[in-house]
């Protein structure tokens, strides 16, 4: 085969023989063994197809096997892989990776994790975009459709700080143990930034964070049923909220009683549909004192502890009718 | 290094052979035929929908049923509602006007033709090559997908009726329910993935 173009328009590694083979020496997988159909073509992906698109992408051959799983999590039916992909709202699969590979890899969990500076952070995600546009069609103008799309579509990858997590990290939290490795994948927007550097409170800085989190605009107001606001907290922050005492499940009550968005605003500003019976769907059966919530039930608040210092915490905001979906990354 | 190890191998999905279509069965006549009316919930969906089926009950006679509504747009329909569905002789879907609604409507679409139901989807021009890419490589070639003008979205329901129910949307739906399957391959041939196609290429 010739060579091949970049998909991305960044440059790439050209998927030898000799460079997928050494990718495949590291998973106990048979190299024609389908991992699954990839939309929104639903067309196969081999093993040996994804590990020439996980060479393309840059990625050391120790990285496969989370390329592998992550991969895997997001064929999940509940991820809903083919509305992410060809959704106008720009989400893509983000990967948050946690247990020991993450050292063993030196995935980046602490400072700028969500930037630049990493090559498993920024090649993990690129292979995953690489196989759902050479697989899948998931190409802008055919089966990718965002109206702006966003950066990270290029793919995204970061680890949990767990070293500076004072609760449990998010795999132990799903029924793994803490030595296992796994990924999680969210069908996510970029990351936005929550800024306090007043608060000294669990309650003040969740405050801040909730309200950053409930703006009319976002999709998991309108698409709100399966939807997991996600709240990734610094260090720091975390560190406050738990100086408090408050366990992760308190974070996420908060949250979920906290980030809402006043059915005035609604009415006054924006999503009325005056015509087609009034309040959009995701509104209706409220009264108009009440509020809508960006969380169905506080479980679906997802908080993982991730970045270096500073009083910053992130809000990653999903596609909103989507699951996340946490998968072990086998071991060799 | 032998030019073995130097050999670029296909990261590309592999060529499949066109296994023809699972549509079904069109009508003989769109007259007296019971026809379902699908919201996918897009806003105005039901609006459009209704003027449609006041155009084929008044020149056709059909018999056109309220609309009915899935949960979510952007998942596919409880089997609750295929099943409500499936009782009529076609069904009209409205409509596919984002990514992800666009790509579940098909999806609703392809199990009602699999289940021997005629369908016909609507959708606005902007997201017609993403409904046939999908209908192209999912088996369903020749799925009759009817283009409205985009957006839709911010219409009035009068505005949708009088400007998006048009004459030429109208006799696209007749000729969707009423073309054998072969036809609709003919008629529907790269009709929109085509110009996308040279573009990408």
């Amino acid at each position: 085969m010739s060579e091949i173009e970049s998909p991305d328009g960044l440059p790439i590694v050209q998927p030898t023989r000799e460079r997928v083979e050494d990718f495949l020496e590291v998973v106990d997988r048979d190299p024609s063994e389908t991992v699954g159909e990839i939309p929104p073509a639903y067309r196969s992906v081999s093993v040996q197809k994804a590990a020439a698109n996980a060479v393309m992408a840059g990625c050391e051959a120790s990285y496969f096997p989370v390329v592998l799983a992550a991969l895997e999590a997001t064929l999940d039916p509940e991820f809903n892989l083919y509305g992410a992909l060809a959704t106008t709202h720009p989400c893509w699969p983000a990967v948050i990776v946690n247990g020991p590979i993450v050292e063993e890899l030196d995935i980046n969990g602490g400072a700028n994790a969500y930037g630049q500076g990493s090559k498993p952070n920024a090649t993990i995600g690129r292979a995953l975009t690489f196989v759902y546009m050479n697989i899948g069609g998931a190409v802008p103008g055919q089966g990718d459709k965002a109206t702006h799309g966003g950066p990270h579509k290029f793919g995204l990858c970061v680890a949990e700080n767990e070293a500076e997590s004072p609760w449990d990290p998010l795999h132990v939290d799903r029924g793994f143990e803490a030595d296992d490795s796994t990924v999680t994948v969210v069908a996510s927007e970029s990351p936005h930034n929550i800024n306090d550097h007043v608060a000294d409170s669990a309650a003040g800085v969740l405050t801040t964070a909730a309200h950053t989190m409930a703006t009319v605009g976002t999709n998991l107001a309108y698409l709100n049923e399966r939807g997991e606001p996600h709240l990734v907290l610094s260090p720091e922050h975390a560190a406050t909220i738990a100086r408090d005492g408050w366990s992760k499940d308190d974070v996420k009550r908060f949250i979920y009683d906290h980030a809402r968005i006043p059915m005035s605003e609604l009415r006054d500003q924006g999503m009325f549909d005056e015509a087609g019976g009034g309040w959009p769907t995701h509104a209706q059966g409220l009264r108009e004192y009440q509020e809508v919530g960006l969380a169905a039930k506080p479980e679906n608040v997802l908080v993982t502890v991730t970045g270096g210092a500073g009083r910053h915490s992130l809000f990653h905001p999903s596609f909103g009718d989507t699951e996340s979906v946490t998968k072990a990354i086998p071991e060799r | 290094m032998t030019d073995q190890d130097e050999e670029i191998l296909n990261p590309f999905a592999d060529e499949v052979e066109a296994k023809g279509t699972v549509l079904a069965d069109r009508l003989s006549t769109v007259g007296d035929a019971r026809i379902g009316l699908f919201s996918n919930t897009k806003k105005n969906a039901d609006h459009f929908l209704r003027k449609v089926g006041e155009r084929l009950e008044a020149d056709h006679a059909a018999e056109v049923s309220e609309v009915v509504y899935k949960d979510v747009a952007t998942s596919a329909a409880d089997e609750a509602v295929y099943e409500q569905l499936r009782e009529y002789d076609a069904v009209l879907i409205a409509y596919g006007d984002c990514g992800s609604c666009s790509s579940w409507t098909m999806h609703d679409a392809f199990q009602l033709e699999e289940a021997g139901v005629p369908t016909v989807v609507f959708c606005t021009e902007e997201f017609t090559t993403l409904c046939q890419y999908e209908a192209e490589n999912q088996g369903v070639p020749g799925l009759p997908i009817v283009e409205i003008d985009h957006p839709i979205a911010d219409l009035s329901p009068e505005a949708v009726a009088s400007e998006r129910v048009t004459d030429d949307v109208l006799t696209a739906v007749t000729e969707a329910l009423t073309n054998d399957a072969g036809t609709l391959q003919e008629l529907y041939k790269g009709k929109y993935t085509d110009a996308a196609s040279s573009e990408l290429a």
